[in-house]
């Protein structure tokens, strides 16, 4: 910097220089579309800087629709909203939520097997070996095993059943955790009320063009189509699919990931309820993709994800509609993407978050927790002005093993499998995989151990469910596992089976459980 | 179940003992037997002198009674690692945080916001173990979930021979054979372990655990030859009356791991030359097991034992073993796993040694050899990450987790040039006295402690330390 810079230092023409003290701190932030990820992102910024006087702007317009289908959700959400102190119920009765055991997943292994991925581990250590083992042993021993016996939040939701866990993790119902299940464009409504409570400026209209700063190359302004020109120090760009920011006026590129991940489209449509929400997603896995079904308080949030290389958008939306089993609510919509990840999520001074910064299909509920990710991870490393490259590398570091470790998780679910009763299962079961998750699937099936890491969403439980569930059963069990003598194992399986029993007969109905929590007003 | 499995351990390093009775613990009885060859132990065995966070731990697991295994080893309690020398003043890394965080915000930018930067020896009064230490004290933690007095953990300095003679009577306990040789013959293949003692007998097993203090014939390894120190030598001290509860890293001419013990120092020198009589070459073993061969300790790796990763290192190689043991040994799968990860464990521990190395204070040849050093990228990418914004940078498979980085990078003198933003949501006045109010609770928590002393003393002398405590005593 010459020593003429310096001295304009005030000078707004002047870019940001390297120095850090306060007046380069960041002072206005863009939020560029709204939607979920555009109202999370406000929300969550409003919230932790609501002290700062930071002016934060979220520009989007009514024209531009929003994919938001119904949601559902990983525990994850939880903190989220607990951090921005949001009252549970409340949120149940504004986004017609229901409570989410878990996922389960139909004719995935093979045709008529079903299970569901709980929100917590399968029994508990013995003589600090996990569960599993013990399991496994059993079965590998001709012992007849029913593994949903052994997980209180899948039998709490096969049986229809919902309770908010005990405190203590020691006791039986401390054991697993829950999400929910609601309304994603009713949760963007009440985000935007919570930010606009907290002095956030929201500007109907479209974008038109965007402006870089010649020095540096970072986003300097957007341009609205009646001639209105916003500038910002830091653009969250939530503009979906498009990444109209962080691709259209950065060209980022995109890290594709449909080389494992074949399904490219969903056909979607609500439907009304026929019966009393289920505490559970689920996912059915059908002849080209699978079919999502996601019960609310007000109705029923269905979709099929499928590969248009060997299904037709015909065939897809009459093989969805042929699976729903209440009355349409709405016509069917079909919605293209291409999984994979921007390749810097934060390039210069533009995050991008949601569907811009990367896409995963939502067969593990991802989509809410990414963006969460996205978010809670840039407040982490919040920036001063410059956005230095210290910030931005640790952030698209952590990011990229993000999606990552759920794209491996995801990918498990389609080889995991005998089907072969198309080609779509066909190419599944044949394809190459990542060596990141041969190696795991490998050592699992030698011995069934899971292999842990520092970042990533689904971790040991989650890898235990879907493997047995899709029927890898290891070949052995840990040697340590043998400290228990073989005739005391059919005693100790019996009486986790038995304690998880009595847990959940004493539960509520989900239904009641939500009438008596944060049922919505109804008419 | 057939006939059991045959584990042998081949002795020499103090790795041996501790695996012998960690395993024979461990495994079950039904599927393994276990036998020691005790060869005796190594000059470098003093490097295990200073024990790591989880020993305590290890110590319960193997059913020992504390003051009893203090009084036998000739122990002293441990509040962390005291450097001196590395950064441009001492200070302590203990098993503990420095100060307190408040609404979420870290202590790092509380203190950066209230000014109290510049150098992590001035941050002693917001440490209660930092401050026990600086002061001679020793309490053990209060019970769970008091704020502060419960907030650290302590292990030990002790005796690696008295604790290697206590270890094996543990494993023999648990059903380990202990067999004592001067010298061996061990040879591994594809289907087995035979191992020729001096009397001319052979034993054969299933698998070798090499705790021989060095890599068996024809095994590569990798010499990590920019670390500092060619040279060690070992020295006992007489007993002195006082007793620091912390183990000292002290780096002039050379580096010196002090452990004071009941019956007086044990220091090992690392030379930067050849003026120790062991030579000390560094490095790590290429493959750590290989087919039927795992091997731990010296024989594994061995390098400058800052904040006592040996220990943590050897007993982590162990947990890690059991974690993944196959079921039959035959099987490949399980070895490539530990490799794996075993290999970015020591990797992360080259990282330590190399952000230690490169910013070390000391003048004099170790010092220069230790600042020459180049800095992997992974570890170059921690520094100027926790440079930028005080973020410590978390890989997959650390030893040291992130709080006992900052201690390392702040001591080491990498000061952050920008606080957490999201720390000017709390008003400096409240900062003030959240920093006032936390030096003053721990100044009192202190002041009611026990000397370090007097608390082995009442608790856990040995009895040579026990009638000097006495003749000291008014």
């Amino acid at each position: 910097m010459s020593k003429d810079q310096a001295a304009h230092n005030d000078s707004p023409e002047i870019n940001a220089p390297q120095a850090r003290s306060d007046n380069h701190a960041v002072r206005k932030i863009v939020i560029v579309g709204g939607g979920t990820s555009g109202w999370m992102s406000a929300a969550a910024l409003c919230k932790v800087l609501e002290s700062k006087k930071l002016d934060i702007t979220l520009i989007e317009s009514e024209a531009i629709g929003t994919v938001g289908v119904g949601e559902a959700t990983l525990p994850h959400i939880r903190f989220f909203n607990q951090k921005l102190g949001i009252d549970e119920a409340e949120l149940m009765r504004e986004t017609q939520a229901t409570y989410k055991l878990g996922i389960e997943f139909k004719d995935w292994g093979n045709i008529g097997q079903s299970y569901i991925h709980p929100f917590g581990a399968y029994g508990y250590e013995i003589n600090k070996t996990p569960f599993h083992h013990y399991l496994t042993r059993a079965i590998n021993a001709g012992q007849e095993v029913n593994l949903d016996a052994f997980s209180l939040p899948v039998m709490a939701a096969r049986a229809g059943k919902f309770q908010a866990p005990h405190p203590d993790p020691d006791h039986i119902m401390g054991t697993f955790g829950y999400a929910f299940q609601f309304d994603a464009g009713l949760y963007a409504q009440y985000l935007r009320k919570f930010s606009e409570a907290r002095g956030l400026t929201r500007i109907e209209g479209r974008i038109i063009d965007t402006t870089l700063r010649s020095s540096d190359g970072f986003i300097e302004s957007v341009t609205l189509e009646n001639g209105d020109i916003i500038e910002g120090d830091v653009f969250i760009d939530c503009s979906g699919f498009r990444g109209l920011l962080i691709e259209g006026a950065l060209k980022t590129g995109y890290q594709s990931y449909t080389d494992y991940l074949p399904c490219n489209r969903a056909v979607t449509a609500g439907s009304e309820n026929t019966a009393p929400p289920k505490p559970y997603t689920r996912a059915t896995a059908k002849s080209s993709g699978w079919q999502w079904r996601i019960p609310l308080q007000h109705r029923t949030g269905n979709g099929y994800v499928y590969a248009s290389d060997f299904i037709s958008d015909d065939e897809a939306t009459a093989s969805l509609l042929a699976d729903i089993d209440g009355p349409l609510i709405n016509d069917p919509r079909v919605i293209r993407f291409s999984s994979g990840m921007r390749k810097k999520a934060w390039n210069k001074n533009c995050i991008a978050v949601g569907l811009s910064g990367g896409f995963l299909e939502p067969l593990e509920s991802t989509g809410l927790y990414l963006i969460q990710e996205a978010i809670t991870n840039f407040i982490e490393l919040f920036p001063t002005r410059d956005c230095p490259a210290a910030d931005r590398d640790e952030y698209n570091r952590i990011m990229e093993l993000s999606f990552e470790r759920v794209r491996d998780f995801l990918i498990l679910h389609y080889v995991a499998t005998k089907r072969d009763d198309s080609p779509f299962w066909d190419h599944c079961r044949e394809m190459a995989i990542p060596d990141s998750l041969s190696h795991k699937m490998e050592l699992f099936r030698s011995s069934g151990r899971i292999i842990s890491y520092e970042l990533g969403a689904f971790k040991f439980p989650s890898w235990v469910a879907v493997y047995y569930g899709q029927g890898i059963v290891p070949d052995n069990h840990s040697p340590i596992a043998d400290h228990m003598p073989a005739a005391m194992l059919p005693e100790q399986l019996g009486a986790v089976q038995n304690s998880i029993r009595q847990a959940v007969d004493a539960m509520s109905e989900h239904n009641a459980y939500i009438a008596q929590q944060g049922a919505a007003q109804l008419g | 179940m057939s006939a059991r499995e045959h584990i042998i351990i081949l002795g020499g390093d103090f790795a041996a003992p501790f695996a012998a009775a960690y395993l024979s613990r461990m495994l079950p009885a039904a599927r393994y037997q276990i036998s020691y060859i005790d060869t005796g132990l190594g000059d470098l065995s003093g490097i295990y002198s200073a024990g790591h966070a989880d020993l305590a731990m290890v110590n319960k697991l193997l059913q020992m009674s504390e003051p009893d295994f203090i009084r036998r080893c000739h122990a002293t309690l441990k509040l962390g690692e005291h450097v001196q020398g590395w950064g441009a003043r001492n200070y302590m890394r203990p098993f503990a945080n420095y100060g307190a965080s408040l609404d979420g915000i870290g202590f790092l930018s509380l203190a950066m916001r209230a000014g109290k930067t510049g150098n992590l020896a001035d941050w002693t009064k917001y440490c209660l173990p930092s401050l026990m230490a600086q002061q001679g004290k020793f309490a053990p933690p209060a019970a769970k979930s008091v704020p502060i007095a419960s907030d650290y953990s302590y292990s030990y300095n002790l005796d690696p021979r008295l604790y290697a003679k206590l270890l094996t009577m543990r494993a023999q306990h648990y059903g380990a054979a202990l067999i004592q040789a001067q010298s061996v013959d061990a040879k591994t293949d594809k289907s087995g372990v035979s191992v020729t003692l001096p009397s001319g007998e052979t034993l054969s097993g299933d698998f070798l655990i090499n705790a021989s203090g060095a890599p068996l014939q024809g095994q590569s390894w990798t010499a990590w030859a920019e670390l500092p120190g060619q040279s060690v030598s070992v020295k006992r001290a007489a007993a002195t009356p006082t007793l620091s509860p912390a183990t000292h890293h002290t780096l002039g001419e050379a580096y010196s791991l002090t452990a004071p013990l009941q019956s007086g120092d044990l220091s090992l020198s690392i030379h930067a030359d050849s003026a120790g009589e062991t030579p000390f070459t560094q490095g790590h073993i290429d493959t750590f097991w290989a087919g039927r061969v795992l091997n731990i300790g010296q024989a594994a790796a061995r390098f400058l034992p800052l904040d006592s990763l040996p220990f943590a290192m050897l007993h982590g190689d162990l947990e890690r073993f059991v974690e993944l043991l196959p079921p039959r040994f035959d099987s490949a799968v399980e070895g490539h796993e530990y490799n794996r990860r075993t290999g970015e464990r020591y990797d992360r521990l080259y990282d330590f040694l190399a952000v230690m190395c490169s910013s070390c204070a000391a003048p004099g040849p170790f010092g220069d050899a230790a600042r020459a050093i180049s800095v992997p990228k992974t570890a170059q990418y921690k520094i100027d990450l926790f440079k930028a914004r005080g973020r410590i940078a978390v890989y997959d498979e650390e030893t040291m987790l992130r709080d006992s980085w900052l201690p390392a990078m702040l001591g080491q003198g990498v000061w952050p040039e920008r606080h957490d933003p999201m720390s000017e949501e709390i008003e400096q006045s409240r900062i003030k006295v959240h920093l006032t109010k936390l030096a003053e609770v721990i100044e009192q928590i202190c002041a009611q402690m026990p000397s370090h002393e007097a608390f082995i003393a009442r608790h856990c002398a040995s009895p040579e330390f026990a009638a000097r405590h006495m003749k000291a005593a008014p």
